[in-house]
């Protein structure tokens, strides 16, 4: 009792290793003096690259040619924090040892440090003793070095990249500059600058790249634009080259405010009217023909007033009938 | 067999004998026209079964023969309209044995030329979408209002002027002439020979001539502007109006005097329409000769003057073309005629028709090379100039327009005398004292001023 | 004749005077109503002609209230295979004889010869429409010239007015592919074909309802021909390559087939400058 109470007063004055503890920079020296290579120190659970902030459980395991079952360990990590898991373990800060000396195996916590720590190493002393309570030579003790280094960032990924349009008016208008503009945001709403932002637009029957602009130092990429008539145009943008990355689509209503001439300034407008510049000759020549025919009925008006002058004579349809049919000529009235 | 009334003076009775009597010669021709009509229709029924493949045109020429054909009844259409229309209003007394037949002419070149189109048409079943659908705007349909009109005022023209004939034949005609008496007797309308009803009937006669000029024009300008108005070369030229009415007067007078000739020796009139007639007619012709060769040559010395590769190309294939023998047989005829005319020795009765025979064959050739070398010449770069070779339907169909002409006519001799009676005796009226007895025979002389 | 037949009463002077007879009145009238008539028949045949218009079937891009289809054809790529030919005769069961998509070859005046491929060229005020005389050539809202064979006379006058040959009749029944026979002819699937109409290339209109290309440009492998809306600004080829339109047409100074005519063709080529 009396020494584990010193064990624990040892921790307040590091001074010395004992079968509580801290361990002296030259090693468990009052055990023997020399690390023997008969005890074989092992760590579970240390990562190689470790994620910043993140806690990993090791298992410290100390094995040799030593009888009994009796041990102790000590462990200072270079960065981060140990805490324990159990009784056996005492931990602090960055320091770890054992509070019983009745086994070998020991598990405590360790808890990365936080981004741009840098490299970490851990250096665990490990002791087996066999239980005689003397500090002789048949206790060995061994030590062991464990390097983690810091999980690389990754390449900031845009959680998203927002295509708008930004013109004088509300809208877009065709025959007028207006400008897309994309903005690149990663994960944590940061933006992006200096990416390069391809745009392009859907076609009708294809895809048309019209170009290409790096994005500023609020992390826009801007492009300027016309579109010739009015109507619903869709417009893509993408950041990299890779299809993998997130690209936006947005759609935008031009309007026209006089969508012919911007259209027929290039590609003329077809004459979609029937009539050509025909409309206003249909009056004039129907009252031309009409008074063409007009004239063939005065003419006709005359026949007609001259047999009104003459003797009615046998052509009622009776009489002509009988013309017809009869053996006899016809009769006249008047002379020649 | 009853001969026409005795208190008939022997000219008029001379002229009407025709009507009522028919020779063999009759016959043969008449058998003869109609044997080509029946070939000719059944051309067109195998027109109609198979389609136009069965014609000598494709995608790059397709127009020839048909469309060169009615043209060419139009452009004959103008004998009458100049004869009894402009020689009325000028108060030219020879014209008047020459009226009727001139006014026959026209009406008979118009008949033929409406159902023309028909024979060109894929669909002629569907004629009427002409009327249904038709676009102001386009030329064709101005060409069917315009020659619609004119059909409609030479056939009303000749009918006027025969009013008082028809008036005529109902009195005089043998009693056995029943079923055409009716025709007499209805649309004599009463005439009696009144000077009240002469005002009336000049009256019309004068509205009518006057009419007619411009509607004449306008018909066949109009239908020039069916390829005036097109972007190939030989086509776009503005001369096309002025030279197409130059070329149908030219040859529908020549018409009118080939008419003259077959019925002056067909009726014997050799004493009505005599030989001053015709040298009357030369003189017109010689004016249009004159007139036509100038607007030719304005509109090829125009092109060869072109460097352009396109008139340069039209003007080869009508030098060299396939064609070429056409070209040349019209423009060396042509000038021949005008020789023949100007010339005293051949300042005769025969010579004046061989003139206007060789006019018309020439003008209906003319008529051809317009047509088809404009279609023949390359439009898109590496195109091939294109060759058209008429078919014997073609060819049929087109011998069977000319019977046509000459069954009308020959319905028409049946129907009226060739030679206006009426302007006849009116104008022998005039001319002599005005003593004529009550229902007087006074024997009239023949022709107007200047005698037979 | 003027004889001096005795007549009753009636002094010729008087009839001048006198008060319209019935006779007179009906010949007026009969004269009134046959310019009526006429006049009448001339404005039906205008109203009639711009319904039967309005019953035309309307197709357009949606989204763009104005459409102009435009065809670019890169004669540099052009190898003169034909195979634009072939596609298109094949998808709309063309009769044998015509080519609505013609493949000419050019002499270029200094030795070589390159191949110019000739569709219809859709003009903006085409002469084809402007002749017809019963409306059967139109133009509909997209700027495209179409044939209603239901009511075209055959009387080839767009045949002859046309100045690109691009224009083709039947000239007899063509032979029908079973595929045909089922199908009923509209001016945008003009088929199976019949006798006695005309016929022509129309830019595949029933291809874009199916968002396809046009069959010529579809089935060029060298992806010489490019289809697209000059709306757009854009054309895109048969090997799905889109170009931006004015550019290219600037840039490689694109010209139209006779473009003195003023007919305003859709179709652009671009020289064969640098050809295989």
């Amino acid at each position: 009792m009396g020494l584990i109470g010193a064990g624990l007063l040892a921790f307040v004055v590091p001074i010395n290793g004992s079968d509580t503890g801290v361990v002296p920079p030259e090693g468990c020296t009052c055990h023997s003096e020399l690390p023997s290579t008969a005890v074989v120190v092992s760590v579970d659970g240390w990562p190689a690259v470790y994620t910043p902030g993140e806690a990993y459980p090791l298992t410290i395991t100390a094995a040799g040619d030593v009888a009994g079952a009796f041990g102790g360990f000590s462990t200072e990590v270079s960065k981060g924090s140990l805490s324990s898991t159990e009784p056996a373990v005492l931990a602090s800060g960055r320091f770890a040892t054992h509070t019983s000396d009745e086994q070998r195996v020991w598990s405590l916590l360790w808890t990365a440090p936080p981004e741009d720590s840098g490299g970490v190493t851990l250096v665990v002393y490990v002791n087996l003793v066999d239980g005689d309570g003397s500090e002789n030579a048949a206790d060995h003790w061994n030590l062991a070095t464990f390097a983690a280094i810091e999980k690389a960032p990754e390449p900031p990924k845009p959680s998203h990249l927002n295509l708008s349009f930004e013109s004088e008016g509300e809208a877009p208008v065709a025959g007028r500059n207006f400008t897309l503009a994309a903005t690149l945001r990663n994960f944590t709403d940061a933006p992006i600058p200096n990416a390069t932002v391809a745009f392009s637009q859907h076609v009708a029957f294809g895809v048309l790249r019209i170009g290409e602009t790096r994005t500023d130092a609020n992390g826009t990429a801007r492009l300027n634009f016309t579109v010739v008539s009015a109507g619903d145009f869709m417009f893509l943008a993408a950041y990299g080259g890779s299809s993998k990355n997130e690209s936006s689509s947005a759609i935008a209503t031009v309007e026209a405010q006089d969508p012919y001439r911007v259209f027929e300034r290039y590609y003329g407008r077809p004459s979609t009217s029937a009539s050509g510049p025909f409309d206003p000759v249909r009056l004039p020549l129907a009252l031309i023909v009409g008074g063409v025919w007009l004239t063939f009925a005065f003419a006709m008006r005359q026949v007609l007033g001259a047999r009104k002058l003459g003797q009615p004579s046998a052509d009622g349809l009776r009489d002509l009938v009988k013309l017809v049919f009869s053996r006899s000529g016809p009769k006249e009235k008047g002379k020649t | 067999m009853a001969e026409p009334q005795e208190d008939l003076d022997p000219q008029a009775k001379h002229i009407l004998t025709p009507v009522v009597r028919s020779g063999w010669l009759f016959f043969a021709v008449v058998g003869l026209l109609g044997g080509v009509f029946l070939f000719a229709n059944l051309a067109w029924i195998r027109q109609l079964d198979e389609g136009l493949v069965v014609t000598g045109l494709n995608d790059r020429i397709s127009w020839g023969l048909y469309i060169s054909g009615f043209i060419y009844f139009i452009g004959i259409s103008y004998g009458g309209t100049m004869v009894s229309a402009i020689l009325r209003l000028t108060n030219t007394e020879w014209r008047r044995p020459i009226t009727r037949v001139a006014e026959a002419s026209t009406a008979a070149a118009l008949m033929v030329a409406m159902v023309f189109p028909l024979f060109d048409l894929g669909r002629p079943e569907r004629i009427l979408n002409l009327v249904r659908f038709g676009r102001i705007e386009s030329p064709l349909i101005w060409d069917f209002i315009s020659i619609g009109t004119y059909l409609a005022g030479s056939v009303l023209f000749l009918y006027l002027a025969l009013i008082p004939d028809f008036a005529l034949m109902d009195k005089v005609l043998p009693k056995r002439v029943r079923f055409r008496r009716v025709l007499y007797r209805v649309f004599k309308m009463r005439w009696e020979g009144t000077p009240a009803q002469h005002a009336k009937l000049e009256r019309a006669l004068f509205a009518i001539s006057i009419i007619i000029i411009p509607i004449a024009v306008s018909a066949h300008t109009v239908l020039s502007w069916m390829f005036g108005m097109t972007t190939r070369t030989g086509w776009h030229s503005s001369i096309f109006g002025p030279y197409f009415v130059g070329a149908a007067l030219f040859s529908g007078i020549a018409i009118v005097v080939v008419a003259m000739a077959v019925f002056r020796r067909a009726h014997h009139l050799e004493d009505i329409i005599t030989e001053f007639h015709f040298k009357k007619m030369a003189n017109i012709l010689l004016v249009f000769s004159l007139a036509y060769l100038y607007f030719t040559l304005s509109e090829y010395l125009t092109i060869i003057f072109q460097p352009s590769s396109d008139e340069q190309a039209l003007m080869r294939l009508l030098i060299d073309g396939p064609l070429a023998p056409y070209f040349w047989f019209t423009t060396v005829s042509l000038v021949l005629v005008t020789f023949l005319l100007a010339f005293k020795p051949t300042r005769t009765i025969r010579w004046i028709t061989f003139a206007a025979v060789l006019l018309n064959i020439s003008l209906w050739l003319k008529r051809l090379i317009i047509v088809v070398p404009s279609m023949a010449v390359p439009l898109v770069p590496g195109d091939v100039v294109a060759t058209y070779t008429p078919t014997w339907v073609e060819w049929a169909i087109t011998a069977g327009s000319f019977a046509a002409f000459g069954l009308i006519f020959a319905v028409f001799s049946k129907l009226f005398p060739m030679v206006a009676i009426w302007e006849i005796r009116e104008g022998a009226h005039a001319t002599s004292a005005p003593q004529a007895a009550p229902g007087g025979t006074a024997p009239v002389r023949a022709g107007g001023k200047g005698g037979a | 004749m003027s004889d001096e037949a005795h007549r009753p009463a009636e002094a010729p002077a008087d009839l001048e005077s006198a008060p319209p007879t019935d006779a007179a009145r009906r010949s007026f009238i009969k004269g009134m109503g046959i310019a009526a008539v006429v006049g009448g028949v001339a404005l039906a045949a205008g109203e009639s002609a711009l319904s039967a218009l309005g019953t035309h079937i309307q197709s357009g891009t949606a989204g763009h209230p104005e459409n102009r289809f435009v065809m670019v054809i890169d004669l540099a790529q052009c190898d003169g295979c034909k195979k634009c030919t072939d596609a298109c005769n094949k998808e709309h069961f063309v009769p044998p004889g015509q080519e609505w998509i013609k493949v000419y070859t050019v002499d270029d005046g200094f030795g070589g010869k390159y191949s110019l491929p000739r569709p219809c060229q859709m003009c903006e005020n085409p002469p084809c429409r402007n002749v017809c005389p019963t409306g059967a050539s139109f133009v509909n809202k997209d700027g495209l010239a179409l044939i209603d064979q239901s009511i075209c006379i055959g009387c080839r006058y767009c045949l002859a007015a046309c100045p690109y040959s691009a224009r083709y009749f039947n000239w007899t029944e063509p032979p029908h592919a079973p595929e045909e026979l089922g199908h009923t002819n509209t001016p945008e699937e003009p088929w199976p074909h019949k006798k006695g109409v005309v016929e022509k290339c129309m830019f595949c209109v029933h291809r874009r309802a199916e968002g396809k290309l046009p069959a010529c440009v579809d089935g060029c492998p060298m992806g010489a021909i490019y289809f697209g809306d000059a709306a757009e600004d854009a054309v895109t080829n048969g090997q799905g390559e889109t170009l931006p339109l004015r550019k290219t047409l600037s840039q490689n100074a694109a010209y139209r087939l006779r473009e003195d005519l003023g007919t305003g063709p859709s179709v652009y080529y671009l020289p064969p400058r640098g050809r295989l």
